[in-house]
């Protein structure tokens, strides 16, 4: 039996890190957009914006998490290669 | 008619030809039983079965007065639109006349009609296709001209034209049709009177003293007979399908009854009542179907005897040009002096398939010799090669012999289609889940809009792919003892276990039900040795094992550190975040799918069509094929499978926004890597690993388990089922054409049966979200949870 271990592995890994790596930045991107905090105004809860510092952070995240997209439909898309 | 075999026939050619070599006395005694046409047709079943349907619609509209149970034209207002009723076995029509009356009244005219328009044509077209051919000069080129400009004129507008200048009258309409497609007979005419007039016993004829008219009719219409017999087959089917159409738009005579008059009536009532389309509908397609399929069957049995006129140097018989241009072999013209040794003595029978190509493989093998020396041998082949049940036997002929076995060959590649779209549509509509599944669960998407996105993305990925599947099963079955009959019945082994998981809500791979139909039908059809069990193993077993592990794992570390980085990620506005984000990671999941999936069933079809030899080997595949498997894919998957739907989504784990995006982007992650560094996992068995991953990495997330160990056995259950239908089905279906059409049937009635039970306790776009538990049968049905 001929099992290739080595590309099961390589597999396996790189799916774990990528998933890993993908869903962390974009969730470390959301907290820091969302890192604002609520305050009661009003009777009702208002979300405060986060500071601008975390606001750009927050979208260098996303935006990473965007050209992350864009090199999965690179893979996908066989034109492309 | 029935001895479409003329130049073969040496009793008309022996006293036109005295330079005949001296074995025409042998000849008489040697000559090949007459066996006739009828009885040829009649012992195919394709053949058989269409001459029975035509000849009972034909008596039945003949002896029309006889059994209609009423006049066709009386009307009763008290009847309109009426169900059936004792003695109006097919209801009333709008007018309140008797459907069954009319439908066989109008088979009178609809076939009269149509007659007319062969008729017209068949005299037309064939008369100065003969001159034309024959006499050339001046009337050959004006002829040709003459058929160039009606052909290249559009049908319809003409037909619309003589409608406005003659009134709606149906016999001038098909008369006027009959001329339009004269070109028909005519170009078919002139290319074999022209192939045939060059011919030395022609030329021979002539120098003999015979009159034009004895040559034409004794030599030249002959051999016009079979390919103008099969034409009109086809051209009648056109007539009829053309008549019902104008009729159908209302622009012919109304008050005649004609299935096209019926179609009309019907379909201006098809709100109120549907039978009234469904019966003319019924006639015109089974007739015009029954037509086509008898003119490939005539094709078929008048071309192999035509194809023991072909010199076999050439071996290209003139019935054969039928669908080929007109074309000059320069070597028979310049071999013209030699040709009376190299024409084969008159007096031998036909050659075999295997003959004519074993003449063409070898260059010095056309002598007639070895004709006569391969005889008894090739007779005893020809016999064995007819045996019905062999429908694999065709493909193995080389390229030149294909067309001997054109029917079944083309009978056999339509039902391998038909039965791999089907196949295509199932793996849509399973697997419409994995992608979206999860986005529908927690609302990212609403339903309709999640199945719409992922048919859209998987129609674009089956286009968008370039690269096709080169072998059906990537070596798990030796791909060299796959016939079409076996790919057949592994299809249906994969649908109808692909239709069983549905109907139960377990996601189940398609891919591996495909694997095991085939393994089954090779293990009957080829035996353990088509069979690569570590293969199996490496392919299969242990990707299925590993492939929800390690989406698993991924998914639920990203869940955890999703949970760890957000705690209220459950929440407003995070979830909104999250939501978003799972819809881009669900359709890159979509297109990912849409371009690996649909490739297979394009590969299926393109294999086939190869083998079958109506395709260059190493080409791809060709665009209707990318086309309809596209769609059938994307039919699927907008169809939504919900019930697997709605396991996925809510009966493993009750899963939310942040919990989707990780198993979403996990699938993704892993389905890229797997398809790019070489070790395939199957999508469905990422997907669910990711669900259940995301599941276990919430802390406090209740994770269904019972749910997750059903879906684990019928993943184990997927190979061993399918293989096991797909053996069954390549056992009948490896026994003949009749055999393939019982599988057929059964597979349908399969898919009806199961179609029905899920009815009982329907899960759709609606309701998908509002229980964790896919039932059969409704009173288990929690109402909701």
């Amino acid at each position: 039996m001929n099992i290739d271990w080595a590309s099961l592995g390589l597999v396996a890994i790189t799916t774990v890190v990528a998933a890993i790596a993908i869903v962390g930045i974009f969730s470390l991107g959301v907290a820091a957009l969302t890192s604002g905090g609520e305050h009661e105004s009003g009777g009702s809860l208002v979300q405060s914006s986060p500071k601008p510092i975390a606001k750009i952070a927050g979208y260098l995240c996303v935006g990473i998490s965007g050209l992350l997209v864009l090199y999965g439909l690179y893979l996908i898309i066989p034109q492309f290669h | 008619m029935t001895d479409p075999n003329p130049m073969l026939d040496p009793t008309p050619a022996a006293p036109a030809t005295p330079a005949t070599p001296a074995g025409v006395s042998v000849a008489l005694a040697e000559r090949a039983p007459h066996v006739s046409l009828f009885r040829k047709l009649a012992s195919n079943p394709v053949g058989l079965l269409s001459m029975i349907i035509l000849a009972l619609v034909l008596l039945s509209a003949i002896f029309a007065p006889l059994l209609a149970p009423a006049d066709p034209n009386a009307a009763s207002i008290g009847d309109v639109l009426g169900p059936a009723a004792p003695g109006h076995p097919l209801g009333f029509d709008s007018s309140g006349r008797d459907v069954l009356s009319r439908l066989l009244f109008a088979g009178r005219f609809s076939l009269a009609g149509a007659l007319l328009a062969l008729a017209i044509s068949l005299t037309v077209g064939t008369l100065a296709g003969l001159f034309a051919g024959y006499y050339g000069k001046w009337f050959d080129s004006v002829s040709t001209w003459l058929a160039g400009m009606l052909m290249a004129l559009p049908a319809i507008m003409v037909l619309l034209a003589a409608r406005a200048a003659a009134g709606p009258s149906m016999w001038i309409a098909m008369a006027v049709f009959g001329v339009i497609i004269a070109p028909a007979f005519f170009r078919l005419t002139y290319t074999l009177v022209r192939g045939v007039r060059e011919e030395l016993y022609v030329d021979t004829a002539r120098v003999s003293g015979l009159s034009d008219g004895r040559i034409i009719t004794r030599h030249i219409l002959t051999v016009v007979r079979a390919p103008v017999i099969i034409q009109s087959a086809i051209i009648l089917g056109v007539a009829i399908a053309v008549q019902a159409g104008l009729e159908f738009l209302g622009l012919s005579d109304t008050t005649i009854p004609t299935w096209g008059n019926m179609l009309n009536d019907g379909f201006a009532n098809i709100y109120t009542n549907v039978s009234l389309v469904l019966w003319p509908t019924l006639v015109i397609a089974l007739v015009c179907f029954c037509l086509t399929l008898l003119a490939n069957v005539m094709r078929d049995v008048l071309e192999r005897k035509s194809a023991a006129v072909a010199r076999p140097a050439s071996g290209v018989s003139p019935a054969w040009r039928l669908f080929s241009p007109p074309h000059r072999d320069p070597a028979r013209q310049t071999a013209h002096e030699h040709r009376p040794r190299k024409r084969p003595p008159p007096h031998l029978p036909p050659p075999t398939a295997l003959e004519l190509v074993a003449a063409n493989s070898s260059p010095a093998g056309s002598s007639p010799r070895v004709h006569s020396k391969g005889l008894p041998s090739a007779l005893r082949r020809r016999r064995s090669e007819r045996i019905p049940g062999s429908p694999a036997r065709p493909f193995r002929l080389s390229r030149n012999g294909k067309r001997l076995a054109m029917s079944t060959t083309l009978f056999l590649v339509s039902m391998v289609i038909i039965t791999a779209l089907f196949f295509d549509f199932t793996n849509g509509f399973h697997d419409s889940a994995n992608a979206m599944a999860t986005s529908v669960a927690t609302g990212a998407l609403k339903p309709k809009v999640a199945v719409l996105i992922a048919a859209v993305l998987n129609v674009a990925g089956a286009f968008l792919s370039t690269e096709v599947a080169k072998t059906i099963s990537g070596g798990i079955v030796n791909d060299a003892l796959v016939t079409p009959t076996m790919i057949f019945a592994g299809l249906v082994g994969a649908i109808l276990w692909n239709l069983v998981t549905w109907l139960l809500g377990l996601p189940s791979s398609s891919s591996h039900a495909l694997f095991g139909g085939l393994i089954g039908a090779v293990l009957i059809g080829a035996g353990v040795s088509g069979v690569n069990f570590s293969v199996v193993i490496s392919k299969i077993v242990l990707p299925a094992v590993v492939a929800p592990v390690v989406a698993g794992l991924a998914a639920g570390a990203a869940t955890f550190i999703l949970y760890v980085m957000i705690k209220r990620a459950d929440k407003e506005p995070q979830a909104g975040w999250f939501r978003h984000a799972q819809s881009v990671s669900a359709s890159m999941v979509a297109l990912a799918h849409g371009t690996s999936d649909g490739q297979k069933t394009m590969g299926v079809i393109t294999l086939v069509l190869i083998t079958a030899g109506y395709q260059e080997s190493g080409t791809g595949p060709q665009v209707w094929v990318i086309a309809t498997a596209g769609l059938a894919i994307g039919l699927g998957t907008y169809s939504g499978g919900w019930r697997i739907m709605r396991t996925m989504g809510k009966g493993i784990v009750d899963v939310h926004a942040p919990q989707g995006f990780a198993a979403e982007t996990t699938s993704a992650a892993a389905i890229l890597a797997s398809s790019h560094m070489g070790f395939g996992l199957s999508t469905t068995q990422v997907c669910s690993g990711s669900i259940i991953g995301s599941g276990v990495g919430k802390k406090l997330a209740h994770v269904r388990w019972t749910t997750a160990r059903k879906i684990l056995y019928g993943w184990l259950l997927t190979l061993p089922a399918a293989a096991l239908v797909g053996g069954v089905a390549a056992a009948i279906a490896l026994t003949g054409t009749i055999g393939l059409i019982i599988v057929f049937a059964a597979l349908l009635a399969g898919a009806g049966a199961i179609y029905a039970i899920s009815k009982r306790a329907p899960v759709s776009s609606s309701n998908v979200n509002d229980s964790p538990d896919v039932t059969i049968n409704p009173e288990k049905a929690p109402v909701s949870v």
